[in-house]
């Protein structure tokens, strides 16, 4: 039942957060204004996905969540582009423009959430046979979230960023928040810019192939053909990443060629220097003022991109199989074909060995050379603090070992070869589709490597 | 009004908005099993789909009208125009040497207009070019493309020397396929590293004779055509059971180590092909196979059906017959076949004229960055002299330059300058 606290607090927080950009913006007088368009926006929005949500009938007769997903990413862009419309208009956007828009942004920061929000507090009450609980410690935890907002409203009203903040800037900021902040992860896995970029994927690997048959190119698989390895580049997730950060990064580019594309301020000759210099000053302080929120927004994009990236190609760490020791107790025996899977099939496999309290994790791959790589899962290097003991050892991606602490790629061919980031080799033979150690060899470098001085400690 | 609907329609808004309904139009297609087909499908058949698709053509064409005629056509200098500038000033003088003004402006280079009261200067007036040349590749691209999609007609066929085909109503004989295969080809583990670069076919249309490889698509006739797989010919005769088999079998074998399985109609006879290596060698955990692919083996698995369902394998050497178990295997002449896709389309060389266009023009404009418009424009009525200036990029180091500039381009002292109020 906490959960559904912990949902309204978290996603209020979040909403408030947006609110707060929006309510920060305009000067006292317009407050009010800005105020009521955002709270309207806002109730409106949250009812009617919340009851979209809730209600079984609504829920199940508009249940298709692809399209309820598809469309909070098109909304979520839409915001974010909005900055470079409002860039192209001529002309300042109207009070009743800006309203409209305030109340808009409202109605789509909450009205997709408020359906997940309302489809998983329905669902959390009929589990735990507590239909009312459930909502109630939901709505505490909304207030919780909007709490700051309420009780801070007095300064909120008193402060106004129309120096920091134009309106192209504004929208494109709480675009970004809505990209970094949007979605309930209870909810719905899915995260904007993943799925934009699978749907950049689908579009260029489909347009792609597309291209190929007209040209009458087509790849063949064993025939070669003109530009299939350009176009099967550009058919690739590469391309689709890159189209999805030129996506992202149009509007603070934008915003920023708007912010440093005016000139300074033509002044009379007549004018005293010292006065005309002050109002330069002031005139490029105002610039760089007007350059924090898009740096910021740089910067949390990036971000996002990263985690995105990750996400999409992440490392790939199996977990350590216990070793098997022989009846003599004197080699461990590691076959190369177990339940497991093949070591031929590229994989990287660990295996931990247990010496008295102590683990000894091993890894093992197979080198595209046909031999075997085996060593200890650290290296003369690295060595994370004690409470980052999952920085140790290696990860896998694609043809590479990457050292999970400093990040270094491990090229499978060096395997067994000692120095730098490598992994400590272990001597080992090969009998009968079996890796047979020594175990005392092991333990020995084992040991010596504990004892080493490593480098490494900055986290 | 005139004005206003072309001004409208020749509009970077209206491309955009052409454009976001293409991508909404992709947006609502997702959902379906096959977004982008069904996409294209939309665009080229359907009604509303034609309205964007052409919709959008018809404003890139007059993009392209309304750029050129916007940078070529002399300026209107009056007042009103240059106060539409980046900068301008304005100096009530009663007496000014407009002759060494306008010709120190006319000195500025580019394409220069100078007249009793005004003169102009207009450098880059030409750099509307490589946007131009983007915006023709895109227009001839997408108009082929709808050419295309509703004009051609493909199909593919298995050809082998001697052989003679229609096609787009033409016949066209298939005189020889020739494939550089190596003798010794090497596999090592179990993924084949196999690749065919060199494959052609001579065929002969309407008296002349044409070279048909697996490169880009070559126009013999009124259809394209090129070489798009490669396979073996075996005929064999295989006796079983006291029965005679005779049939020319098509193997599609490569790579080596790919099977090729043949149903018969013979009593529900299966055969299956694969090439044997010649030699094998193992190192470390990996095998390494060498291949004959010009005189290849084939180990062949002929499964006689019926209730007795038992397979029969055999290794059959290039010009030498097997047995084994009942089942008896003769091979006739190995030759090469390979498969030619016909494509009819009238439309193809625009679409790669169009591409071409596109990548020139998207090269070409990279020189954007630093060929541009710039232009310094003077009136002068007697009584106020305007000296206007814009600049279609960096207009804000233009504007600097402009104004520290301006004493020496006009011939005035610092004195009191109205002047564009800073914004």
């Amino acid at each position: 039942m906490e959960i559904a606290l912990a949902i309204g607090l978290k996603e209020a927080f979040q909403f408030a957060l947006i609110a707060l950009l929006l309510l920060l913006y305009p000067v006292e007088d317009e407050k009010r204004g800005y105020l009521k368009s955002l709270f309207w926006g806002t109730l409106l929005g949250f009812s009617i996905g919340f009851v979209f949500g809730y209600i079984p009938s609504l829920s199940k007769r508009f249940s298709d969540n692809e399209l309820w997903s598809v469309l909070r990413y098109t909304a979520t862009i839409a915001v974010f582009y909005l900055g470079v419309a409002i860039s192209a208009l001529k002309h300042e956007p109207t009070i009743r423009a800006q309203r409209v828009a305030v109340f808009s942004v409202g109605f789509l920061a909450l009205c997709f959430d408020s359906r997940a929000m309302g489809f998983l507090v329905y669902d959390m009450g009929a589990m735990q046979g507590n239909p009312y609980a459930v909502p109630a410690l939901f709505a505490v935890g909304i207030c919780l979230g909007l709490g700051p907002l309420v009780l801070l409203w007095k300064q909120i009203a008193k402060i106004d960023l129309q120096d920091v903040f134009s309106p192209s800037v504004l929208t494109m900021s709480i675009g970004v928040l809505m990209l970094a902040t949007g979605g309930v992860k209870e909810f719905d896995k899915g995260d904007t810019l993943i799925a934009i970029e699978r749907g950049f994927l689908g579009f260029v690997s489909s347009g792609v192939s597309a291209l190929q048959t007209l040209l009458i190119i087509k790849p063949h698989e064993f025939i070669s053909t003109p530009m299939s390895g350009l176009l099967g580049y550009l058919s690739g997730d590469r391309s689709a990443m890159s189209l999805m950060v030129i996506l992202l990064m149009i509007p603070p580019v934008f915003a920023l060629i708007e912010a440093f594309s005016k000139h300074d301020p033509v002044l009379e000759d007549s004018a005293v220097s010292a006065q005309k210099r002050l109002k330069i000053a002031f005139f490029r302080k105002g610039i760089f003022l007007r350059s924090i929120p898009i740096m910021t927004a740089f910067i949390i994009l990036v971000y996002l991109i990263h985690a995105a990236n990750i996400s999409m190609n992440p490392l790939y760490e199996p977990v350590p199989m216990p070793v098997k020791e022989s009846d003599d107790k004197t080699k461990l025996i590691i076959p190369l074909a177990d339940s497991m899977g093949d070591i031929r099939d590229g994989k990287l496999r660990k295996y931990v060995y247990y010496y008295g309290s102590k683990q000894v994790v091993l890894i093992a791959a197979m080198k595209p050379d046909g031999t075997i790589g085996f060593c200890l899962d650290e290296c003369e290097i690295c060595r994370p603090a004690e409470w980052n003991k999952d920085a140790i050892g290696y990860a896998q991606k694609g043809d590479h070992l990457i050292c999970k602490y400093c990040m270094t790629p491990i090229a499978l061919p060096t395997l067994n070869s000692p120095g730098g980031c490598n992994p400590i080799p272990i001597p080992f033979k090969i009998k009968e589709n079996e890796i047979i150690v020594e175990t005392s060899e092991m333990i020995e470098i084992y040991k010596k490597l504990q004892n080493l001085d490593k480098k490494g400690t900055h986290l | 009004m005139m004005k206003s609907i072309y001004g409208i329609a020749s509009s970077w808004r209206l491309m955009f908005l052409f454009m976001l309904s293409m991508a909404g139009a992709y947006i609502y297609y997702s959902f379906s099993k096959e977004p982008f087909e069904a996409w294209t499908k939309f665009l080229f058949d359907d009604k509303l789909g034609w309205a964007i698709y052409f919709g959008l053509i018809l404003n890139l064409t007059l993009i392209c009208f309304r750029s050129a005629f916007d940078k070529l056509s002399p300026p209107n200098i009056t007042p009103g125009y240059i106060k539409k500038m980046d900068a301008y000033l304005s100096i009530p003088i009663d007496k000014v040497d407009f002759d060494s003004i306008s010709e120190k402006i006319v000195k500025l280079g580019g394409r220069t207009t100078s007249a009793i009261g005004y003169a102009s200067s207009r450098r880059g007036a030409w750099s509307f070019l490589p946007g131009l040349l983007l915006r023709l590749g895109v227009i001839v691209f997408m108009m082929a493309l709808f050419v295309s999609h509703h004009t051609r007609n493909s199909h593919e066929a298995v050809i082998r020397p001697g052989m003679e085909l229609t096609s787009a109503g033409s016949n066209v004989r298939i005189e020889s396929i020739d494939a550089r295969l190596p003798k010794d080809f090497l596999q090592v583990g179990e993924v084949a590293d196999f690749n065919v670069d060199d494959l052609k076919s001579v065929v002969s249309t309407d008296g002349k004779r044409y070279v048909i490889d697996n490169r880009y698509p070559k126009m013999a006739g009124a259809s394209y055509y090129r070489v798009a797989h490669l396979g073996y010919t075996l005929p064999l005769k295989i006796e079983f059971d006291k029965s005679e088999l005779r049939k020319d079998f098509d193997l599609d074998v490569l790579p080596p180590g790919k099977t090729d399985t043949h149903k018969l109609v013979v009593e529900g006879m299966v055969v299956s092909f694969v090439i044997e290596p010649t030699r094998t060698t193992e190192k470390g955990l990996l095998t390494g196979k060498e291949f004959d692919l010009t005189n290849p083996t084939f180990r062949v698995s002929v499964n006689k059906g019926g209730e007795d369902g038992k397979t029969v394998q055999l290794i059959l050497k290039p010009g030498e017959s097997a047995f084994s178990n009942g089942v008896g295997i003769t091979p006739g002449t190995l030759s090469i076949h390979a498969k030619m896709l016909a494509v009819f389309d009238p439309a193809l060389r625009m679409i790669y004229f169009g591409l071409i266009l596109i990548l020139v023009g998207a090269a070409s404009m990279i020189s954007r960055f630093f060929w541009y418009e710039a232009e310094v424009s003077a009136f002068f009525d007697g009584r106020v002299l305007m000296v206007g200036f814009k600049e279609e990029y960096y207009s804000k180091w233009g504007v600097k330059r402009f104004y520290n500039t301006k004493n020496e381009l006009l011939g005035l002292e610092a004195s009191v300058d109205k002047e564009k109020p800073s914004e």
